[in-house]
C-alpha cells in the first residue's frame, strides 16, 4: 500500500454518514468515523468497479450504529442537534463524561482513585443521614446508616457504570455528599450534631445515676402510710431500711445541700402540722381491715436487725419461749 | 438461511480471532475476515464490532502515524478480549459440534 488518495466520493459519502450520526456524542463519532475515510479509500482500491461500496450511507450508518451497540436513530439519545440550552448541556456533559471514560480507561490509577472517591462518598453520605434520617436513632443507627450508605455508594459505582438512568440518582448522591462535607468544613467534626456526642444528662462515663426520692414502678412515691395488725393507721410511723438508714422522701439532693439538721422523718407526712399534703387522689382512711388469723409478736430487741424466721410447721402454736433471743417470730394460726 | 444473520452472532467471536493473531486497523480487519472466508461480513458492521469491544475493554487501540496517507488506528486484544476469545471459542465449539451431531442424524451433511 503506498498513498491513499482522498477520493472526493468517499469524502461525501463519509460526510453523509457523519451526518446520519450527528446525534451521537462528539466522542462516539469520532471513535465510529475517525478512520472511515482511510479504510473506504483502501477498499475501493481493493474492489474499485464495485458499485455498492459508496452506495447507501444511511444503510451504512446503520450498520455502524447496530454493530456498535448504539440505539438507533431518534431513539432514547438526546439530539445536540436540535437546539436549546438544555440540548448543548447535554451534549456539554457527555463530551466531559467521553473525555472522563477516556482518561480511566488510560491512567489506571485513577480506577484507583475513583474507588476512593467511591468510599469518600459513601462515609460523606453516611454523614449526612446521620445528620438527618438516623439522628435519633443512636449509634447503632448512625453505625447503620453509614453502612447503608458506603453500600449503595459502591453499588452505585458498579451497577450499570454508563448508565444514563442513574445520572439523576448520582447528583443527588454526590449533593449529599458535598452538603455534608460542607457542613464538615463548617462545623468541625466533633461539633457535629451526632448522636454519640449529643449532650445528655447521664455523665461521660456512662454509669447511672438514679433519680433522688423513691420511686415505685417508675411513678415517685409522696408520702407512705403505715397500718398496724389491728387495721389502725400508725400517724407518727418511722420506717427504716435493711442497713438501719431512716426513709425520707425528700428528695437526695435536697438534704446533701450544705450540712442539713439531723431529722426524724415520721409518716405519713403532714400530720406533724407540717404544710406536705396528706395525699394526693387517695384518702387513706384510719383504719383498714384488721390481720386477724396472724398474731405478729414484736421482739424485745426492736434495733436489732429484722430477720423474720417463719415456722415451718403451720399448724404450730406460737411459741415464744422457744427463742426469746430470735429478732422476730412469725407463726400463722389455721 | 442467510449467511449475513449467522455472521452477526459470531462476529465478535470472528473479529477477536482475527486480532489473535495480530493487531490490524478497521479495513485490514474487514479484508483477513473476507480472505478467511467470511465473505458476506459487511464493513460497518466490522468497525461498529471493533467501537463496541474496544468500549467493553475487549481491545485496545493506538494510532500508527503514516507519511503517506491518513493515520491508522490499530487494534489489538486486551487481556479481557483474550480471555473473552477463549470463553466465547469454548462456546461456539460445543455449539458448532451439537448443531453438526444434530444435523448428521438428521441426515444432511455439512
Amino acid at each position: 500500500m503506498t498513498t491513499i488518495p482522498m477520493h472526493t466520493g468517499v469524502q461525501s459519502f463519509v460526510a453523509s454518514v457523519r451526518a446520519e450520526l450527528a446525534d451521537l456524542s462528539p466522542e462516539d463519532l469520532d471513535e465510529l468515523t475517525s478512520g472511515l475515510e482511510a479504510d473506504l479509500a483502501e477498499r475501493l482500491e481493493d474492489s474499485p468497479s464495485d458499485p455498492s461500496v459508496l452506495a447507501d450511507p444511511v444503510g451504512y450508518a446503520a450498520e455502524l450504529r447496530a454493530a456498535a451497540g448504539l440505539p438507533p436513530r431518534g431513539g432514547p439519545v438526546p439530539r445536540a442537534a436540535s437546539g436549546g440550552v438544555f440540548a448543548a448541556l447535554g451534549s456539554a456533559w457527555r463530551a466531559l463524561w467521553g473525555r472522563y471514560v477516556t482518561l480511566v480507561r488510560t491512567h489506571s490509577w485513577l480506577r484507583d482513585a475513583i474507588h476512593g472517591w467511591w468510599v469518600l462518598r459513601g462515609l460523606l453520605i453516611g454523614v449526612f443521614l446521620a445528620q438527618t434520617v438516623f439522628f435519633h436513632s443512636g449509634r447503632l443507627g448512625v453505625l447503620a446508616g453509614f453502612v447503608v450508605a458506603l453500600a449503595a455508594s459502591w453499588w452505585l459505582a458498579r451497577r450499570a457504570p454508563r448508565a444514563r438512568g442513574l445520572v439523576i440518582v448520582r447528583l443527588g448522591a454526590a449533593l449529599a455528599a458535598g452538603f455534608a462535607a460542607l457542613a464538615l468544613v463548617a462545623s468541625g467534626w466533633m461539633s457535629l450534631p451526632l448522636p454519640e456526642i449529643w449532650p445528655s444528662n447521664e455523665p461521660s462515663s456512662g454509669t447511672y445515676v438514679p433519680e433522688p426520692g423513691m420511686y415505685l414502678d417508675g411513678a415517685q412515691v409522696n408520702n407512705l402510710f403505715v397500718y398496724g395488725p389491728d387495721g389502725r393507721r400508725i400517724d407518727g410511723a418511722r420506717i427504716y431500711t435493711h442497713d438501719g438508714a431512716q426513709i425520707s422522701l425528700e428528695p437526695v439532693w435536697w438534704s446533701a445541700a450544705g450540712s442539713p439538721p439531723p431529722r426524724v422523718y415520721v409518716f405519713p407526712y403532714g400530720v406533724d402540722g407540717s404544710d406536705w399534703e396528706l395525699t394526693e387522689g387517695w384518702a387513706p382512711p384510719l383504719t383498714v381491715d384488721p390481720i386477724t388469723p396472724l398474731s405478729v409478736s414484736p421482739s424485745p430487741e426492736a434495733s436489732a436487725p429484722v430477720s423474720p424466721t417463719p415456722s415451718a410447721d403451720p399448724t404450730a402454736s406460737p411459741t415464744p419461749s422457744a427463742s426469746p433471743s430470735a429478732s422476730a417470730s412469725a407463726s400463722a394460726r389455721p | 438461511m442467510d449467511a449475513t444473520q449467522l455472521i452477526k452472532g459470531v462476529l465478535d467471536l470472528a473479529v477477536l480471532a482475527v486480532l489473535q493473531a495480530e493487531d490490524g486497523y478497521g479495513y485490514d480487519v474487514v479484508r483477513r475476515l473476507r480472505s478467511a472466508g467470511l465473505d458476506e461480513v459487511g464493513d460497518a458492521s466490522v468497525y461498529g464490532t471493533l467501537r463496541r469491544l474496544f468500549s467493553a475493554g475487549a481491545l485496545t487501540s493506538y494510532v500508527v502515524p503514516s507519511d503517506e496517507g491518513p493515520h491508522r488506528k490499530y487494534y489489538g486484544l486486551t487481556p479481557t478480549g483474550r480471555a473473552t476469545l477463549h470463553s466465547q471459542g469454548k462456546t461456539w465449539g460445543v455449539f458448532a459440534h451439537t448443531m453438526s451431531t444434530l444435523l448428521e442424524q438428521a441426515g444432511v451433511r455439512s
